[in-house]
Parts: C-alpha cells; structure tokens; sequence
C-alpha cells in the first residue's frame, strides 16, 4: 500500500513561506462608520477640491511608514498574567484537538489552509466565554532546542495574534512553547516532521483556575 | 458622492480638530484612518460641518484657493513621499546585500570537503599575544611519575590533560621543563621548573580529589609554558534524557565524575556557566510553565529567577556574573532581554522584530551579544548592544540557517551550529576578518568554547565531543553517554 503524500488533516505545503512574516496576520477589522446620509453639492470646482482632500486621506495613508526589522511597540499585544495552574495538568488538548494548526518548516507563517480551523476555535471562544485557551507550540527536533523553543513560541504567539486579529480577547489566550521536546510523532520522516510543527489548542479545565492564588513552587 | 457624506462624518467623530476649514477637515478624516479603534459615540462633535454646504456656498476665489491649497499639499507629499522612498530603498538595499552572497555559496560549501587543517581558520587575521602552536610545535613537559597513593592515576591523568591541550607534548624528563608531583590524603602539591634558567614556574598545594588536583595542575603547566589559559580542570554541563525525561548533569573534561544534577522527571533544558563557574543558569518545567532557574553548584541551592508569562529560556551570564541575557516573550513576542541574575526589577528589553530571537552569548567584554534571530526568515545571527536602542548587525556566515551562537573569552571568535546540505554542523566565525569556516564534516551541534578559545564542546547524535577548532580534529569524550544535548563547557 502506498502512504498518502499529505496527510489528510495536514496543509499542502505553501508555495511561498519566505514572504514576509507577519503577513498571515489578518487585516484589521475596517473601522465603522456610521451610514450618512448622501446629499451632494456638486460643482466641478467641488468634485476637484474633493479628489484633492481624498488624495491626500490616500496618500497620508500610504505615507505611514512600514517598518521591518525595527517595530513599533503598539504592534504588541502583551501577554495576560500567567494563571496559577499546572499547564502539564490543567489543561484539555481534547476539545479542540481538530483544530490543531500545522506549520511549514521553519516557518511561523498560518497558512491559508488553517485559518478556518481559528475561525472554529474563535466560535468555540464565544460560545464558551470567559474560558481561558492555552496555545502550545511545537517544533520537529531538527535544529537546535533552543531555536526550536523560540520558533514554537512563535508559532503559538502568530496563533494568539491571528485570534485576536478576528476578534478574540488576548487577556484569554495564553501562550506556551515546548520546542522540540513534545513531538505528536515520534518517528523521523518527512510525515513525522510535519505533525510535530504544530499550534495545539488546549482548554483550561474547569475548575484549574479557581484554585488561583495558592503559593506554588 | 456618497463619499463626501463620509467624510463629513467622520469628521463628526473627532475630538481633535473642533471646527474650521477644509484643511482641518483633512486632517481628522486623516487622523480616523491611522486610528483603527473606533471612537465611542459618547465623544459628541463639538461642532458639526456640512461640508456639501460649505462647498455650496464658498465662492469661486475661495474654491480656486482650496484647489490650489490641495494640489500644493498633495505635492509637497508626493515630493516627502519620494524622499523616503529614495531613503528607504537605498537602505534596504544595503541591508539585504550581507544576505544575497551568502545564499550562494551555501550550496557548494555542502558538497566540498573541508579545507585542510592547514588553513586555520581560528587564527586567520588574528596576529596574536597568546601563542598559537599547531601539531608542529607543541612544547615539551617532562613528567616525573607523580607519587603517592593513586600516584600512577594521576600520573595518566596530567598526560592526558596535558596532550588534550594540543600545545603540549608529554615526555619522560628531563626536558627543558619538568614537573614533578605528589599526591597526599588531602590532595596534590606539583612543581614545575623550567631547566634552563633552573626558574621554578610552578610550586602549588591543590586541595581536593587528587582528580581535581591533577587537572588544576596541569592548567598551570599549560598557562606557564604556553600562555594559553588550560581547560582540564573545566567541567561540561549538559542534558540527558536517559532518565526518560531530560535532566541536567555535568562531569569532568576527561568524562570521569558524571553527577545528576536535577531529577525533576520534567524537562530541563540550556545550561549556561557564569563566568566564576559557580552558578548554572538553566530552563526547567518544573512550574509546568519554561522558567529560568540558577544553581548555586557548593550549596545545590536553586532558585528561579525568571518567570515572566511566555516562555524564559536561553539564559546567558554577563561577563561579572550580575545580569541574564535571555529570551522572554511575555510582551507578545519573544525577544531578547537583560535582567538581574538574583530576578525580579524590570527586564530591559534590547530587540523587537516579528521573528523570535534566542540564544545571547555575550562578548567578554560585556558590552556586546551575538544571538540569533529569524526575523527575516531562517535563522542568522546578530550582534548588538547590551544597553537598549542597538542597531542589530547581521553576521555574514557560511550558511543561510545558523543558530546557538558562542563567544569566545578572548573575544576574536563565534561558534554556531550551521544547517549545510540537510545536516547540523559546527561553524567558526573570526570577528576581525569577518569570516566563517565549518569546522566539523560529521554533523554537530550546540558547541561552546573552551577557556582557551581553541576548543569546543558539542553533542552529535546524543554523544558529547571535543573539537579542536585548528586541527579540527573531534574526540569523543565518553563513550557511553546516551541521548546527551545542549552541552556548556565551564571556563
């Protein structure tokens, strides 16, 4: 028998993940604006008073700089404080195991073919309000642990950003990176790999929290 | 037409600019735009402005003005507009040329064998005061069997330690320098004369195991024969998971005295030296959450200094042992930071990109880090300030995917682990002449310089090496050490 070439639940891979990090983030929600009502003066000198000032609304907007390498600090959304729970216990990888996002290599890039499964688990964040989700990052053990704790983080922060981006509340979503050390797969193929670049989406117990404030070591 | 309502509306919207002029209409249309929150509806305009009306009612002078006053601004903004993008691009350009060469010779460099041992790529363009001898050179040490009891132990030991150098070559006296020594209860007292000058170089009492004691003596024959700082009695910290989960442990240079530092059937993870070799900085999971913990080795007492939301891993001592580099993500986004060694106060934060960036090795001087960071795609390294606002300088190495960066005490090389052809590899990069060189052709990674920035550490498939960087010759150190990683050389 000859094993699939994708894995059913895995995305095909991307033409392009060298492009710009960051560029999977969703778009800002469009700013609303209240429905006016349409009434027009219109003379010619007007309309080209007009096309000036909306050029200049353009041009002011393209003029805002895109910094790369160097960003401005309103680009962050910092993390909640950390909840007093044991994240080895205290969380539920079940309910949301379908929603598992899968990662290219040494990228951090969502890809297009995952976004739905955030989609589900932002449906699920506002049907369940108030319940806080654990977003653990994982790396395949190519490479060094230490880089593959920070690109597992990464990846789990690209998720909290990419949730937050559709509306979801960042002081619910927390972040946690296990690098290499956890892999879903533990064999060496290209397969394997594939499964252990991943985004897992875990529920914090009922309960786990309210225990919040006893002193742990 | 509809869009002039909208303008006029979302003029309605901004508590800025209370009334006036078309300019100022411009201006809060402009500022809605660059503000993506909306505005709650309690902030009421404090004036409103129809704007059809207004048009309505100017005359043609004033049009003619207003015309003018706009295709005047938008002028001047198309003049900014190409101004920063001649200043832009110009820049970019620069800053992606260290990129594009690098790229291309990656290829080749997997396929061809490593240079000879000839082409020393530690000490090229380095004229040095320490002494740089090949196999060619190395300096002769008679070795007076060593007496007392274990005396035939210790006597293999010094040999081993000494030859480890690479600088020396143990002989049987005489020689031009000559030690002698014995070993006691309490352990080892060594002399060393040099016979020429009949000058006593050396004439210490060590303490301790005569193990320990050996490997202190021999340091100071290497450093008064040679110059070069010696590095037997180092120990390397490193990770095991033979356990089933990963702990840390250290041992000598020679393999001997393996001690299991934590059982904490959780994961352990990065261990990093402080400069005086008495504090280990490491991440565990023991909290369940990665925190950095420090050891203190004479007591075995921890304690956890970093444990900010996020991950806080890849601790790094300063040069004097006061402040951590390290990565934290807890402002959304992992990026390398510099803190107090004994926690707590307020993380200086000294890199903000869209990649993640790991793994400080500071310069001995302490006013410089070389991390890594993958903010433009794969992993490379950098070098920056350790004050905040430094300007990141992008390493031009021998490979597009270069991680775990080390300084070395004399402050003239990095080692890094290099991605060529689909394996890990050991690099060197000579900071003066700016130029890289793959040191191993096995596979490696993780390596960290010894004290006489010449030899590296590192692990392969689980198993810990030494690496001369001149002979690039690898020894393994012990043979049956399973699943070991993230090694740390002491210095």
């Amino acid at each position: 028998m000859q094993a699939p070439t994708h894995h059913p639940r895995l995305p095909a891979p991307p033409p392009q993940h060298h492009a710009a990090p960051g560029q999977a983030l969703p778009s800002r929600p469009p700013v609303p604006m209240a429905a006016a009502p349409s009434r027009c003066g219109g003379s010619s000198a007007g309309l080209l008073a007009l096309v000036a000032l909306l050029s200049l609304v353009f041009l002011a907007a393209c003029a805002t700089p895109q910094k790369k390498g160097n960003l401005q600090d309103d680009m962050l959304v910092p993390m909640p404080a950390r909840l007093d729970i044991n994240p080895d216990t205290d969380i539920d990888y079940g309910i949301l195991r379908g929603e598992t996002v899968y990662f290219a290599f040494d990228s951090s890039i969502i890809q297009a073919s995952e976004r739905g499964k955030l989609a589900r688990v932002l449906e699920w964040m506002q049907a369940n309000p108030r319940r806080p989700l654990f977003l653990a990052g994982h790396a395949d053990k190519r490479g060094t642990p230490e880089y593959n704790r920070g690109l597992a983080e990464r990846r789990a922060q690209a998720v909290r950003m990419y949730l937050i981006g559709l509306g979801a509340e960042g002081e619910l979503l927390h972040t946690i990176s296990y690098g290499e050390e956890r892999p879903a797969a533990q064999g060496d193929s290209e397969q394997d790999f594939a499964l252990n670049r991943r985004v897992e989406v875990g529920v914090v117990r009922e309960g786990a929290v309210q225990r919040q404030g006893q002193p742990r070591s | 037409m509809a869009i002039v309502a909208t303008a006029a509306t979302e003029q309605a919207f901004c508590p800025l600019h209370p009334a006036g002029s078309l300019y100022k209409q411009t201006l809060s249309a402009r500022y809605l735009h660059l503000h993506p929150t909306p505005l709650t509806s309690s902030m009421q305009p404090p004036c409103r402005i129809d704007l059809p009306e207004m048009l309505r009612r100017a005359s043609p002078a004033d049009m003619l003005r207003v015309v003018i006053a706009g295709i005047a601004t938008v002028a001047m903004l198309v003049a900014l507009l190409l101004l920063m993008a001649a200043v832009a691009f110009p820049a970019r350009a620069q800053q992606e040329i260290p990129t594009a060469p690098v790229a291309a010779p990656a290829a080749p460099a997997a396929e061809e064998p490593t240079p000879s041992p000839s082409g020393t790529p530690a000490s090229a363009g380095a004229p040095g005061e320490t002494i740089q001898v090949t196999g060619a050179a190395k300096v002769s040490v008679g070795i007076t069997p060593i007496t007392g009891p274990d005396g035939a132990g210790a006597t293999s030991v010094l040999q081993a330690d000494l030859r480890r150098s690479q600088l020396i070559e143990p002989v049987p006296a005489p020689a031009k320098y000559v030690a002698t020594a014995q070993v006691s209860g309490s352990g080892l007292s060594g002399k060393l004369v040099d016979t020429a000058t009949q000058r006593v170089l050396v004439n210490k009492s060590y303490a301790g195991t005569w193990r320990e004691a050996v490997h202190q003596f021999a340091d100071d024959i290497t450093f008064a024969t040679t110059g070069v700082p010696g590095f037997a009695s180092s120990k390397i910290a490193f990770v095991s998971n033979s356990t089933g989960s990963k702990e840390l442990y250290i041992m000598d240079i020679d393999g001997q005295n393996v001690r299991q530092l934590t059982s904490d059937n959780t994961i352990s993870s990065g261990p990093a030296w402080s400069r005086d070799n008495s504090m280990l900085a490491y991440t565990s999971y023991k909290s369940g959450y990665p925190d950095v913990y420090i050891i203190r080795l004479a007591s075995g007492q921890r304690s956890r200094v970093a444990y900010f939301p996020g991950i806080n891993s890849g601790a790094a001592f300063s040069p004097d042992g006061t402040r951590l580099a390290l990565t934290l993500s807890k402002d959304g986004n992992p990026e390398l930071y510099i803190m107090s060694a004994a926690g707590g106060g307020n993380p200086v934060r000294l890199t903000r990109t869209r990649g993640a960036e790991t793994s400080p090795s500071w310069s001995p001087t302490g006013d410089r880090i070389v991390y890594c960071s993958d903010d433009r795609g794969s992993p490379q390294l950098f070098i920056t300030t350790t004050t905040a606002g430094g300007t990141p300088e992008k390493l031009t190495l021998n490979s597009t995917f270069t991680t775990e960066p080390d300084w070395s005490p004399d402050g003239r090389k990095i080692t890094y682990t290099l991605r060529s052809g689909g394996v890990f590899q050991i690099g060197v990069y000579d900071v003066a002449s700016r130029t890289s060189a793959q040191a191993t052709t096995g596979g490696g990674q993780d390596s960290t310089w010894a004290r006489d920035s010449r030899h590296v550490v590192y692990t392969n498939n689980g198993q810990v090496f030494l690496l001369d960087t001149v002979t690039r010759q690898s020894t393994l150190i012990r043979g049956d050490l399973k699943g070991c990683g993230e090694v740390a050389i002491s210095k």
